[in-house]
């Protein structure tokens, strides 16, 4: 349940960090918009330490096969596949949204941005894990 | 296909020696979690493994794994010596 509630956080954080840095496109930035996307990324930093890195789950989607053991590998392999289909899922989900965007005309100055970018980064590495997270119960 | 759920002696042929999950966990090549997946029955093992668990304890795979539900190994004493 904790790891649950810490991969809420993470991502929600990430969302909300990309919403604060697209916000400054459609208003006059101020400084609280800048305050509130560190905070989001402060959010990050902090609750990646215990979901990926202390529960050893960085590890398992990023260290050699030949170190886990078979229920590892398992867990890993099965989490890898479900990650590659939903990363493109979010990756199309982007593309739409930045195509709505310009052809509804809302946000003129709207460009991919580069936390956009590092988010996608940062998530492509990390949805395995959030994956392996989810599913542990123990 | 779905695999069926297999029952397991391991925690009480473990607490029975008086071995921790991490020196069963490296006696048997594997990480100390999995060793707690494999006791909650939460983790089917290959038979590899299987059998590295079994001749661990020195007791026949038959009588560590099932696919039924396992009587506790004093009332199977009980039964064999009746």
């Amino acid at each position: 349940m904790r790891k649950r509630t810490l991969v809420i956080l993470n991502y929600g954080a990430l969302l909300m960090m990309n919403a604060a840095f697209y916000y400054v496109f459609i208003e006059d930035p101020t400084h609280l918009v800048d305050i509130f996307g560190l905070s989001c990324l402060a959010v990050i930093a902090l609750t990646f330490r215990p979901l990926y890195w202390r529960s050893g789950i960085w590890k398992l989607t990023h260290d050699s096969g030949n170190d886990l053991d078979e229920r590892e590998v398992s867990i890993t392999r099965e989490a890898l596949s479900d990650s590659y289909g939903w990363f493109a899922v979010v990756c199309l989900l982007i593309m739409l949204a930045q195509s709505l965007v310009s052809r509804m005309n809302v946000c003129p100055k709207y460009t991919i941005t580069v936390p956009l970018v590092g988010s996608l980064i940062y998530l492509a590495h990390t949805l395995p894990g959030a994956f392996i997270a989810w599913r542990d119960q123990a | 296909m779905k695999s069926r759920r297999l029952y397991n002696r391991i925690a009480a042929l473990r607490a029975e020696r008086g071995i921790t999950r991490k020196e069963l966990a490296d006696a048997i090549g594997v990480n100390f979690q999995t060793v707690g997946y494999l006791e909650r029955q939460e983790y089917n093992p290959s038979l590899d493994l299987a059998f590295r668990i079994s001749e661990f304890f020195g007791f026949p795979v038959e009588f560590i794994f099932s696919t039924e539900e396992m009587k506790p190994m004093s009332s199977e004493l009980f039964r064999r010596m009746d």
